[in-house]
Protein backbone atom coordinates (compact mmCIF):
# COMPACT_ATOMS: atom_id res chain seq x y z
CA UNK A 1 0.00 0.00 0.00
CA UNK A 2 1.37 3.36 -0.95
CA UNK A 3 0.47 5.89 1.65
CA UNK A 4 1.30 8.76 -0.67
CA UNK A 5 -0.99 7.80 -3.59
CA UNK A 6 -4.50 6.64 -2.80
CA UNK A 7 -4.98 5.21 -6.32
CA UNK A 8 -1.87 3.43 -7.63
CA UNK A 9 -0.81 4.48 -11.11
CA UNK A 10 -2.12 2.06 -13.70
CA UNK A 11 -1.14 0.85 -17.16
CA UNK A 12 -2.37 2.57 -20.31
CA UNK A 13 -2.79 0.30 -23.31
CA UNK A 14 -3.28 1.99 -26.68
CA UNK A 15 -4.41 0.06 -29.77
CA UNK A 16 -6.90 0.86 -32.50
CA UNK A 17 -8.00 -2.74 -32.68
CA UNK A 18 -10.24 -4.15 -30.00
CA UNK A 19 -8.75 -7.64 -30.13
CA UNK A 20 -5.26 -6.22 -29.60
CA UNK A 21 -6.50 -4.37 -26.52
CA UNK A 22 -8.20 -7.48 -25.24
CA UNK A 23 -5.10 -9.66 -25.68
CA UNK A 24 -2.80 -7.27 -23.88
CA UNK A 25 -5.31 -6.59 -21.09
CA UNK A 26 -5.76 -10.30 -20.55
CA UNK A 27 -2.03 -10.89 -20.29
CA UNK A 28 -1.52 -7.99 -17.90
CA UNK A 29 -4.55 -8.67 -15.71
CA UNK A 30 -2.42 -11.21 -13.88
CA UNK A 31 -0.32 -8.35 -12.46
CA UNK A 32 -3.33 -7.13 -10.54
CA UNK A 33 -2.83 -3.51 -11.60
CA UNK A 34 -5.39 -1.17 -13.02
CA UNK A 35 -5.51 -1.29 -16.77
CA UNK A 36 -6.87 1.58 -18.85
CA UNK A 37 -7.40 1.20 -22.57
CA UNK A 38 -7.50 3.72 -25.39
CA UNK A 39 -8.40 2.99 -29.00
CA UNK A 40 -6.70 6.02 -30.54
CA UNK A 41 -3.74 8.34 -30.08
CA UNK A 42 -6.06 11.25 -29.18
CA UNK A 43 -7.85 9.26 -26.52
CA UNK A 44 -4.51 8.11 -25.14
CA UNK A 45 -3.32 11.71 -24.90
CA UNK A 46 -6.48 12.80 -23.13
CA UNK A 47 -6.25 9.98 -20.61
CA UNK A 48 -2.55 10.43 -20.02
CA UNK A 49 -2.94 14.12 -19.31
CA UNK A 50 -5.76 13.34 -16.92
CA UNK A 51 -4.05 10.82 -14.70
CA UNK A 52 -0.71 9.23 -13.91
CA UNK A 53 0.38 5.99 -15.57
CA UNK A 54 3.29 3.84 -14.59
CA UNK A 55 3.78 2.79 -18.19
CA UNK A 56 2.11 3.26 -21.60
CA UNK A 57 1.91 0.43 -24.13
CA UNK A 58 1.61 2.08 -27.51
CA UNK A 59 0.70 0.36 -30.76
CA UNK A 60 2.77 1.81 -33.57
CA UNK A 61 0.38 1.34 -36.40
CA UNK A 62 -2.82 3.30 -35.84
CA UNK A 63 -5.00 5.41 -38.20
CA UNK A 64 -5.07 9.24 -37.88
CA UNK A 65 -2.39 9.59 -35.24
CA UNK A 66 0.11 6.79 -35.25
CA UNK A 67 2.29 5.63 -32.36
CA UNK A 68 5.21 7.85 -33.23
CA UNK A 69 3.07 10.94 -33.38
CA UNK A 70 1.35 10.04 -30.11
CA UNK A 71 4.70 9.46 -28.42
CA UNK A 72 6.00 12.85 -29.63
CA UNK A 73 2.96 14.54 -28.15
CA UNK A 74 3.33 12.67 -24.86
CA UNK A 75 6.98 13.66 -24.65
CA UNK A 76 6.17 17.31 -25.31
CA UNK A 77 3.84 17.56 -22.28
CA UNK A 78 5.47 18.08 -18.87
CA UNK A 79 3.05 15.70 -17.16
CA UNK A 80 3.89 12.79 -19.45
CA UNK A 81 7.45 13.69 -20.38
CA UNK A 82 8.91 10.93 -18.22
CA UNK A 83 6.19 8.32 -18.45
CA UNK A 84 7.83 5.20 -19.89
CA UNK A 85 6.47 4.21 -23.31
CA UNK A 86 6.73 0.70 -24.74
CA UNK A 87 6.13 0.46 -28.45
CA UNK A 88 4.25 -2.55 -29.61
CA UNK A 89 5.08 -3.43 -33.20
CA UNK A 90 5.07 -6.34 -35.63
CA UNK A 91 8.18 -8.47 -35.85
CA UNK A 92 8.14 -8.00 -39.59
CA UNK A 93 8.36 -4.23 -39.34
CA UNK A 94 11.11 -2.33 -40.95
CA UNK A 95 14.02 -2.04 -38.45
CA UNK A 96 13.96 1.65 -39.24
CA UNK A 97 10.67 1.78 -37.36
CA UNK A 98 12.31 0.63 -34.20
CA UNK A 99 15.00 3.25 -34.51
CA UNK A 100 12.38 5.96 -35.01
CA UNK A 101 10.41 4.65 -32.04
CA UNK A 102 13.39 5.09 -29.69
CA UNK A 103 14.05 8.50 -31.24
CA UNK A 104 10.61 9.83 -30.32
CA UNK A 105 10.93 8.62 -26.74
CA UNK A 106 10.18 4.93 -26.43
CA UNK A 107 12.10 3.18 -23.69
CA UNK A 108 11.41 -0.32 -24.89
CA UNK A 109 9.99 -2.28 -27.74
CA UNK A 110 7.76 -5.30 -27.90
CA UNK A 111 7.34 -7.38 -30.98
CA UNK A 112 4.13 -9.03 -31.92
CA UNK A 113 3.40 -11.81 -31.51
CA UNK A 114 4.81 -11.71 -28.03
CA UNK A 115 5.24 -14.17 -25.20
CA UNK A 116 2.87 -13.18 -22.38
CA UNK A 117 5.62 -13.60 -19.79
CA UNK A 118 7.87 -11.19 -21.70
CA UNK A 119 5.15 -8.54 -21.75
CA UNK A 120 4.40 -8.99 -18.07
CA UNK A 121 8.08 -8.89 -17.19
CA UNK A 122 8.64 -5.64 -19.05
CA UNK A 123 5.56 -4.03 -17.59
CA UNK A 124 6.40 -5.30 -14.09
CA UNK A 125 9.80 -3.68 -14.40
CA UNK A 126 8.26 -0.27 -15.14
CA UNK A 127 5.67 -0.70 -12.45
CA UNK A 128 8.48 -1.34 -9.94
CA UNK A 129 10.41 1.60 -11.26
CA UNK A 130 7.37 3.82 -10.89
CA UNK A 131 6.73 2.61 -7.37
CA UNK A 132 10.34 3.20 -6.41
CA UNK A 133 10.30 6.64 -7.95
CA UNK A 134 7.19 7.44 -5.98
CA UNK A 135 8.72 6.08 -2.78
CA UNK A 136 11.73 8.24 -3.36
CA UNK A 137 9.61 11.29 -4.07
CA UNK A 138 7.58 10.79 -0.91
CA UNK A 139 10.74 10.15 1.10
CA UNK A 140 12.09 13.36 -0.34
CA UNK A 141 8.96 15.24 0.62
CA UNK A 142 9.16 13.78 4.13
CA UNK A 143 12.77 14.83 4.39
CA UNK A 144 11.94 18.30 3.18
CA UNK A 145 9.15 18.53 5.72
CA UNK A 146 11.50 17.26 8.40
CA UNK A 147 14.13 19.81 7.49
CA UNK A 148 11.47 22.51 7.52
CA UNK A 149 10.26 21.29 10.89
CA UNK A 150 13.81 21.16 12.24
CA UNK A 151 14.44 24.68 11.01
CA UNK A 152 11.21 25.82 12.60
CA UNK A 153 12.23 24.13 15.86
CA UNK A 154 15.64 25.78 15.66
CA UNK A 155 14.13 29.19 15.08
CA UNK A 156 11.69 28.53 17.93
CA UNK A 157 14.51 27.41 20.19
CA UNK A 158 16.63 30.45 19.34
CA UNK A 159 13.67 32.67 20.07
CA UNK A 160 12.96 30.87 23.35
CA UNK A 161 16.60 31.15 24.32
CA UNK A 162 16.65 34.84 23.46
CA UNK A 163 13.54 35.27 25.58
CA UNK A 164 15.14 33.36 28.42
CA UNK A 165 18.25 35.50 28.24
CA UNK A 166 16.07 38.58 28.21
CA UNK A 167 14.13 37.05 31.11
CA UNK A 168 17.32 36.40 33.00
CA UNK A 169 18.35 39.96 32.39
CA UNK A 170 14.99 41.12 33.64
CA UNK A 171 15.21 38.87 36.66
CA UNK A 172 18.72 40.06 37.42
CA UNK A 173 17.45 43.59 36.96
CA UNK A 174 14.54 42.80 39.26
CA UNK A 175 16.81 41.46 41.98
CA UNK A 176 19.04 44.44 41.54
CA UNK A 177 16.02 46.73 41.61
CA UNK A 178 15.03 45.43 45.06
CA UNK A 179 18.58 45.96 46.25
CA UNK A 180 18.70 49.38 44.64
CA UNK A 181 15.40 50.37 46.23
CA UNK A 182 16.96 49.45 49.57
CA UNK A 183 20.08 51.43 48.76
CA UNK A 184 18.05 54.48 47.82
CA UNK A 185 15.54 54.20 50.65
CA UNK A 186 18.22 54.38 53.33
CA UNK A 187 19.74 57.72 52.37
CA UNK A 188 16.31 59.06 51.44
CA UNK A 189 15.05 58.26 54.91
CA UNK A 190 17.74 60.18 56.73
CA UNK A 191 17.72 63.05 54.24
CA UNK A 192 13.99 63.54 54.77
CA UNK A 193 14.22 63.14 58.52
CA UNK A 194 17.19 65.51 58.75
CA UNK A 195 15.45 68.11 56.61
CA UNK A 196 12.43 68.00 58.92
CA UNK A 197 14.74 68.44 61.90
CA UNK A 198 16.68 71.22 60.25
CA UNK A 199 13.46 73.11 59.59
CA UNK A 200 12.69 72.91 63.32
CA UNK A 201 16.21 74.05 64.12
CA UNK A 202 15.71 77.01 61.84
CA UNK A 203 12.45 77.88 63.57
CA UNK A 204 14.06 77.63 67.00
CA UNK A 205 17.02 79.71 65.91
CA UNK A 206 14.87 82.42 64.39
CA UNK A 207 12.73 82.55 67.51
CA UNK A 208 15.90 82.88 69.51
CA UNK A 209 17.12 85.70 67.25
CA UNK A 210 13.73 87.46 67.38
CA UNK A 211 13.95 87.35 71.15
CA UNK A 212 17.41 88.85 71.05
CA UNK A 213 16.28 91.62 68.68
CA UNK A 214 13.29 92.60 70.80
CA UNK A 215 15.27 92.81 74.00
CA UNK A 216 18.76 93.67 72.86
CA UNK A 217 19.86 95.27 76.15
CA UNK A 218 18.50 92.76 78.57
CA UNK A 219 20.90 90.45 80.31
CA UNK A 220 20.35 86.75 79.62
CA UNK A 221 18.91 86.09 83.08
CA UNK A 222 16.62 89.10 83.32
CA UNK A 223 15.73 88.90 79.61
CA UNK A 224 13.85 85.70 80.14
CA UNK A 225 10.79 87.48 81.40
CA UNK A 226 7.72 85.22 81.39
CA UNK A 227 6.14 87.16 78.52
CA UNK A 228 9.20 86.95 76.31
CA UNK A 229 9.69 83.27 77.04
CA UNK A 230 6.16 82.54 75.98
CA UNK A 231 6.63 84.05 72.54
CA UNK A 232 10.33 83.65 71.94
CA UNK A 233 12.16 80.82 73.56
CA UNK A 234 15.62 82.13 74.11
CA UNK A 235 18.38 79.62 74.26
CA UNK A 236 21.54 79.61 76.27
CA UNK A 237 24.90 80.00 74.51
CA UNK A 238 25.77 76.31 74.85
CA UNK A 239 22.42 75.30 73.52
CA UNK A 240 22.83 77.54 70.49
CA UNK A 241 26.33 76.21 69.88
CA UNK A 242 25.20 72.57 70.05
CA UNK A 243 22.23 73.28 67.83
CA UNK A 244 24.40 74.97 65.21
CA UNK A 245 26.86 72.09 65.34
CA UNK A 246 24.16 69.53 64.82
CA UNK A 247 22.60 71.72 62.13
CA UNK A 248 25.84 71.49 60.22
CA UNK A 249 26.25 67.76 60.65
CA UNK A 250 22.62 67.14 59.65
CA UNK A 251 23.24 69.08 56.44
CA UNK A 252 26.49 67.17 55.88
CA UNK A 253 24.61 63.88 56.26
CA UNK A 254 22.03 65.07 53.75
CA UNK A 255 24.79 65.83 51.27
CA UNK A 256 26.39 62.41 51.80
CA UNK A 257 23.04 60.74 51.27
CA UNK A 258 22.16 62.71 48.17
CA UNK A 259 25.56 61.90 46.67
CA UNK A 260 25.02 58.23 47.36
CA UNK A 261 21.69 58.36 45.55
CA UNK A 262 23.27 60.21 42.66
CA UNK A 263 25.97 57.56 42.30
CA UNK A 264 23.47 54.73 42.39
CA UNK A 265 21.32 56.39 39.75
CA UNK A 266 24.37 57.10 37.62
CA UNK A 267 25.32 53.43 37.68
CA UNK A 268 21.75 52.42 37.07
CA UNK A 269 21.30 54.65 34.06
CA UNK A 270 24.20 52.97 32.29
CA UNK A 271 22.86 49.58 33.24
CA UNK A 272 19.32 49.82 32.02
CA UNK A 273 19.28 52.47 29.34
CA UNK A 274 19.02 50.76 25.96
CA UNK A 275 19.67 54.01 24.10
CA UNK A 276 23.11 54.03 25.55
CA UNK A 277 23.84 50.54 24.30
CA UNK A 278 26.45 51.94 21.93
CA UNK A 279 29.98 50.96 21.21
CA UNK A 280 32.08 53.35 23.24
CA UNK A 281 35.59 53.84 24.55
CA UNK A 282 35.52 53.41 28.27
CA UNK A 283 37.78 53.10 31.25
CA UNK A 284 37.13 49.61 32.61
CA UNK A 285 37.96 50.77 36.14
CA UNK A 286 35.11 53.26 36.01
CA UNK A 287 32.82 50.54 34.65
CA UNK A 288 33.90 48.28 37.52
CA UNK A 289 33.12 51.03 40.05
CA UNK A 290 29.67 51.46 38.50
CA UNK A 291 29.07 47.73 38.77
CA UNK A 292 30.23 47.70 42.38
CA UNK A 293 27.84 50.56 43.12
CA UNK A 294 24.99 48.58 41.59
CA UNK A 295 25.84 45.54 43.69
CA UNK A 296 26.41 47.43 46.96
CA UNK A 297 23.51 45.67 48.53
CA UNK A 298 24.92 42.24 47.68
CA UNK A 299 28.42 43.16 48.77
CA UNK A 300 28.32 45.41 51.78
CA UNK A 301 27.41 42.96 54.52
CA UNK A 302 29.79 40.04 54.18
CA UNK A 303 32.31 41.17 51.63
CA UNK A 304 35.48 43.21 51.94
CA UNK A 305 36.37 44.59 48.55
CA UNK A 306 40.00 45.01 47.46
CA UNK A 307 41.03 46.89 44.37
CA UNK A 308 44.32 46.43 42.56
CA UNK A 309 43.88 48.63 39.53
CA UNK A 310 46.80 48.91 37.16
CA UNK A 311 46.66 51.59 34.49
CA UNK A 312 44.88 50.17 31.48
CA UNK A 313 44.10 51.78 28.15
CA UNK A 314 40.48 52.61 27.37
CA UNK A 315 38.61 49.72 25.82
CA UNK A 316 36.10 49.98 23.00
CA UNK A 317 33.05 47.97 23.99
CA UNK A 318 29.34 48.01 24.70
CA UNK A 319 29.61 49.44 28.22
CA UNK A 320 26.13 48.30 29.24
CA UNK A 321 26.94 44.73 28.35
CA UNK A 322 30.38 44.69 29.91
CA UNK A 323 28.85 46.20 33.03
CA UNK A 324 26.41 43.34 33.09
CA UNK A 325 29.35 40.92 32.89
CA UNK A 326 30.94 42.59 35.93
CA UNK A 327 27.64 42.68 37.81
CA UNK A 328 27.04 38.99 37.10
CA UNK A 329 30.56 38.10 38.24
CA UNK A 330 30.26 40.25 41.38
CA UNK A 331 26.87 38.82 42.32
CA UNK A 332 28.21 35.34 41.63
CA UNK A 333 31.23 35.97 43.86
CA UNK A 334 29.07 37.44 46.62
CA UNK A 335 26.74 34.45 46.46
CA UNK A 336 29.72 32.08 46.57
CA UNK A 337 30.86 33.78 49.77
CA UNK A 338 27.31 33.54 51.08
CA UNK A 339 26.77 34.20 54.76
CA UNK A 340 30.39 33.87 55.79
CA UNK A 341 32.75 36.82 55.78
CA UNK A 342 34.82 36.95 52.65
CA UNK A 343 36.87 39.01 50.28
CA UNK A 344 36.53 39.94 46.65
CA UNK A 345 39.62 41.13 44.82
CA UNK A 346 39.14 43.25 41.72
CA UNK A 347 42.17 43.57 39.50
CA UNK A 348 42.81 45.26 36.17
CA UNK A 349 45.97 44.80 34.14
CA UNK A 350 47.36 44.86 30.63
CA UNK A 351 47.40 41.53 28.90
CA UNK A 352 48.81 40.15 25.62
CA UNK A 353 45.19 40.08 24.40
CA UNK A 354 44.47 43.66 25.48
CA UNK A 355 43.15 44.15 28.99
CA UNK A 356 42.30 41.68 31.70
CA UNK A 357 39.86 42.21 34.55
CA UNK A 358 39.92 39.70 37.35
CA UNK A 359 37.18 39.07 39.91
CA UNK A 360 38.48 36.75 42.62
CA UNK A 361 36.55 35.59 45.67
CA UNK A 362 37.48 33.74 48.83
CA UNK A 363 34.41 31.52 48.66
CA UNK A 364 34.42 27.72 48.69
CA UNK A 365 35.69 27.49 45.10
CA UNK A 366 34.53 25.26 42.28
CA UNK A 367 35.19 21.55 41.85
CA UNK A 368 37.19 20.61 38.76
CA UNK A 369 34.16 18.64 37.62
CA UNK A 370 31.96 21.73 37.70
CA UNK A 371 34.64 24.03 36.35
CA UNK A 372 34.08 22.66 32.85
CA UNK A 373 30.32 23.22 32.99
CA UNK A 374 30.28 26.71 34.46
CA UNK A 375 29.40 28.54 31.29
CA UNK A 376 26.77 26.11 30.05
CA UNK A 377 23.29 27.58 30.04
CA UNK A 378 21.19 26.51 33.02
CA UNK A 379 24.13 25.08 34.90
CA UNK A 380 23.81 26.05 38.53
CA UNK A 381 24.89 24.71 41.88
CA UNK A 382 22.54 27.01 43.71
CA UNK A 383 19.34 25.68 45.25
CA UNK A 384 16.17 25.76 43.18
CA UNK A 385 14.89 29.30 42.85
CA UNK A 386 18.19 30.87 43.82
CA UNK A 387 19.98 30.90 40.50
CA UNK A 388 18.85 30.62 36.91
CA UNK A 389 22.15 29.17 35.75
CA UNK A 390 22.30 31.87 33.12
CA UNK A 391 24.40 34.55 34.78
CA UNK A 392 27.77 33.12 33.82
CA UNK A 393 26.47 31.92 30.47
CA UNK A 394 25.36 35.45 29.64
CA UNK A 395 28.70 36.83 30.79
CA UNK A 396 30.49 34.27 28.64
CA UNK A 397 28.44 35.13 25.55
CA UNK A 398 28.93 38.87 26.00
CA UNK A 399 32.69 38.56 26.42
CA UNK A 400 32.95 36.33 23.35
CA UNK A 401 30.84 38.71 21.29
CA UNK A 402 33.46 41.34 22.14
CA UNK A 403 36.19 39.10 20.76
CA UNK A 404 37.37 38.40 24.27
CA UNK A 405 37.64 35.40 26.54
CA UNK A 406 36.12 34.53 29.91
CA UNK A 407 38.21 32.19 31.97
CA UNK A 408 37.50 30.53 35.30
CA UNK A 409 40.14 29.27 37.68
CA UNK A 410 39.57 27.61 40.98
CA UNK A 411 41.08 25.30 43.50
CA UNK A 412 38.29 23.73 45.51
CA UNK A 413 38.28 25.18 48.98
CA UNK A 414 40.41 28.13 47.97
CA UNK A 415 38.03 30.44 46.16
CA UNK A 416 37.52 31.15 42.50
CA UNK A 417 38.83 33.64 40.02
CA UNK A 418 37.14 34.81 36.86
CA UNK A 419 39.27 36.51 34.23
CA UNK A 420 37.71 38.71 31.59
CA UNK A 421 40.14 39.15 28.73
CA UNK A 422 39.06 41.95 26.42
CA UNK A 423 40.73 43.27 23.29
CA UNK A 424 41.30 47.03 23.13
CA UNK A 425 38.96 47.05 20.17
CA UNK A 426 36.54 44.21 19.55
CA UNK A 427 37.46 42.07 16.59
CA UNK A 428 40.91 43.65 16.18
CA UNK A 429 44.19 42.19 17.33
CA UNK A 430 45.72 44.21 20.16
CA UNK A 431 48.25 46.81 19.11
CA UNK A 432 50.98 46.93 21.65
CA UNK A 433 52.01 50.39 22.68
CA UNK A 434 49.22 52.34 21.01
CA UNK A 435 46.50 51.48 23.43
CA UNK A 436 44.74 54.78 23.05
CA UNK A 437 42.96 53.91 19.81
CA UNK A 438 41.68 56.53 17.44
CA UNK A 439 38.05 56.68 18.37
CA UNK A 440 35.61 56.27 15.53
CA UNK B 1 -0.06 63.92 72.97
CA UNK B 2 0.04 61.18 75.58
CA UNK B 3 2.11 62.04 78.64
CA UNK B 4 4.46 59.31 79.75
CA UNK B 5 5.18 58.81 83.42
CA UNK B 6 8.67 57.45 83.18
CA UNK B 7 11.80 58.44 81.36
CA UNK B 8 12.11 55.41 79.08
CA UNK B 9 15.29 54.07 77.58
CA UNK B 10 15.02 53.70 73.79
CA UNK B 11 17.73 51.83 71.90
CA UNK B 12 18.38 52.55 68.20
CA UNK B 13 20.19 49.99 66.02
CA UNK B 14 21.23 50.55 62.42
CA UNK B 15 24.44 49.79 60.56
CA UNK B 16 24.40 53.22 58.95
CA UNK B 17 25.59 56.00 61.28
CA UNK B 18 23.68 58.62 59.28
CA UNK B 19 20.43 56.80 59.98
CA UNK B 20 21.25 56.67 63.68
CA UNK B 21 21.98 60.43 63.76
CA UNK B 22 18.73 61.20 61.97
CA UNK B 23 16.74 59.00 64.38
CA UNK B 24 18.43 60.65 67.35
CA UNK B 25 17.47 64.05 65.98
CA UNK B 26 13.90 62.92 65.38
CA UNK B 27 13.62 61.84 69.01
CA UNK B 28 15.58 64.71 70.57
CA UNK B 29 12.52 66.40 72.06
CA UNK B 30 11.00 63.14 73.23
CA UNK B 31 11.18 62.23 76.92
CA UNK B 32 13.53 59.29 76.35
CA UNK B 33 17.05 58.43 77.11
CA UNK B 34 18.25 57.45 73.63
CA UNK B 35 21.10 54.99 73.12
CA UNK B 36 22.32 54.30 69.60
CA UNK B 37 24.58 51.63 68.18
CA UNK B 38 25.50 50.14 64.83
CA UNK B 39 26.18 46.74 66.44
CA UNK B 40 23.24 44.47 67.30
CA UNK B 41 25.35 42.64 69.88
CA UNK B 42 25.88 45.86 71.79
CA UNK B 43 22.14 46.49 71.85
CA UNK B 44 21.66 43.04 73.37
CA UNK B 45 24.20 43.79 76.10
CA UNK B 46 22.32 46.99 76.95
CA UNK B 47 19.05 45.08 77.15
CA UNK B 48 20.69 42.64 79.57
CA UNK B 49 22.20 45.40 81.70
CA UNK B 50 19.40 47.95 82.02
CA UNK B 51 15.67 48.36 81.60
CA UNK B 52 15.16 49.11 77.94
CA UNK B 53 11.61 50.10 77.03
CA UNK B 54 11.95 49.97 73.26
CA UNK B 55 14.39 48.82 70.60
CA UNK B 56 14.12 50.41 67.15
CA UNK B 57 16.16 48.30 64.75
CA UNK B 58 17.05 48.21 61.08
CA UNK B 59 16.11 44.92 59.43
CA UNK B 60 19.17 44.21 57.32
CA UNK B 61 22.42 44.44 59.23
CA UNK B 62 25.68 42.53 59.14
CA UNK B 63 25.65 39.46 61.35
CA UNK B 64 22.06 39.63 62.51
CA UNK B 65 18.72 40.71 61.06
CA UNK B 66 16.46 43.08 62.94
CA UNK B 67 13.86 40.37 63.56
CA UNK B 68 16.56 38.07 64.94
CA UNK B 69 17.74 40.81 67.23
CA UNK B 70 14.24 41.61 68.48
CA UNK B 71 13.59 37.89 69.02
CA UNK B 72 16.60 37.74 71.33
CA UNK B 73 15.61 41.00 72.98
CA UNK B 74 12.19 39.65 73.86
CA UNK B 75 13.75 36.46 75.28
CA UNK B 76 15.75 38.62 77.66
CA UNK B 77 13.15 41.29 78.26
CA UNK B 78 9.61 40.34 77.16
CA UNK B 79 8.18 43.76 77.99
CA UNK B 80 10.53 45.62 75.67
CA UNK B 81 8.80 47.00 72.63
CA UNK B 82 10.33 46.07 69.27
CA UNK B 83 10.15 48.28 66.19
CA UNK B 84 11.58 47.25 62.82
CA UNK B 85 12.71 49.82 60.31
CA UNK B 86 13.10 48.36 56.85
CA UNK B 87 14.14 49.79 53.51
CA UNK B 88 12.73 46.73 51.69
CA UNK B 89 9.08 47.34 52.38
CA UNK B 90 7.17 45.95 55.36
CA UNK B 91 6.80 42.40 53.98
CA UNK B 92 10.57 41.92 54.18
CA UNK B 93 10.46 41.85 57.97
CA UNK B 94 7.51 39.50 58.29
CA UNK B 95 9.08 36.19 59.17
CA UNK B 96 7.59 33.29 61.14
CA UNK B 97 7.91 33.85 64.87
CA UNK B 98 8.62 37.54 64.46
CA UNK B 99 5.13 38.64 65.39
CA UNK B 100 5.57 38.11 69.08
CA UNK B 101 8.69 40.20 69.35
CA UNK B 102 7.98 42.85 66.72
CA UNK B 103 5.42 45.38 67.81
CA UNK B 104 5.51 47.43 64.69
CA UNK B 105 7.17 47.59 61.28
CA UNK B 106 7.96 50.99 59.81
CA UNK B 107 9.09 51.35 56.20
CA UNK B 108 12.01 53.56 55.32
CA UNK B 109 11.83 56.41 54.56
CA UNK B 110 9.97 56.83 57.82
CA UNK B 111 7.95 59.84 58.90
CA UNK B 112 9.40 61.44 62.04
CA UNK B 113 5.96 62.28 63.44
CA UNK B 114 4.65 58.77 62.87
CA UNK B 115 7.69 57.22 64.49
CA UNK B 116 7.34 59.49 67.54
CA UNK B 117 3.62 58.79 67.84
CA UNK B 118 4.09 55.04 67.47
CA UNK B 119 6.68 54.97 70.25
CA UNK B 120 4.62 57.17 72.54
CA UNK B 121 1.40 55.25 72.04
CA UNK B 122 3.02 51.91 72.64
CA UNK B 123 4.96 53.04 75.69
CA UNK B 124 1.83 54.70 77.09
CA UNK B 125 -0.17 51.48 76.64
CA UNK B 126 2.63 49.51 78.16
CA UNK B 127 2.72 51.75 81.22
CA UNK B 128 -0.98 51.13 81.68
CA UNK B 129 -1.01 47.39 81.02
CA UNK B 130 2.29 46.01 82.04
CA UNK B 131 2.26 44.89 85.67
CA UNK B 132 6.00 45.39 85.80
CA UNK B 133 5.60 49.08 85.07
CA UNK B 134 2.44 49.45 87.16
CA UNK B 135 4.16 47.82 90.13
CA UNK B 136 7.02 50.22 89.86
CA UNK B 137 4.68 53.16 89.54
CA UNK B 138 2.81 52.08 92.62
CA UNK B 139 6.04 52.02 94.51
CA UNK B 140 7.11 55.39 93.18
CA UNK B 141 3.56 56.72 92.98
CA UNK B 142 3.59 59.02 95.96
CA UNK B 143 6.84 60.57 94.79
CA UNK B 144 5.74 61.17 91.23
CA UNK B 145 2.37 62.71 91.86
Amino acid sequence: MEPSSPRPAGILVVDDRADGLRTVSAVLSELGERIVTASSGQEALRLALDEDFAVILLDVRMPDMDGFETASFLRSRPKTRHTPIIFVTGIDENPHHIERGYAVGAVDCLFKPFLPEVLRSKVRFFLDLHRKTEDLASANARLKAEIGERKRVEVERDRAQAELLQGQKLQATGQLAAGIAHEINNPTSYILSNLATVREYLKELSEHLQGSLEEPLASPVQGSSPAATARHRKMGKDEVRLLLQDFESAIADCLTGAERIRNIVRGLREFVHPDEALLRQVDLRQLLENSVELCTNELKYQVTLHREFQDVPPVTCFPVQIEQVFVNLLVNAAQAIGNRKGEIHLRTARDPEGVVVSVRDTGPGISSENLGKLFLPFFTTKPVGKGTGLGLHVAYKIVHAHGGRLEARSVEGKGAEFLVHLPIKPGLPPENGSGEGNGR
Amino acid sequence: MKQLKERHVVVLVDDEPEVLSALRRALRREPYQVLATSRPAEALRWVEAIDVSAVVSDQRMPGMTGTELLGRVSERSPATMGVILTAYGPEAAVVPGARRSVECIIAKPWDDGMLRTALREFLFERELEDPRWSARFDRKGSKVF
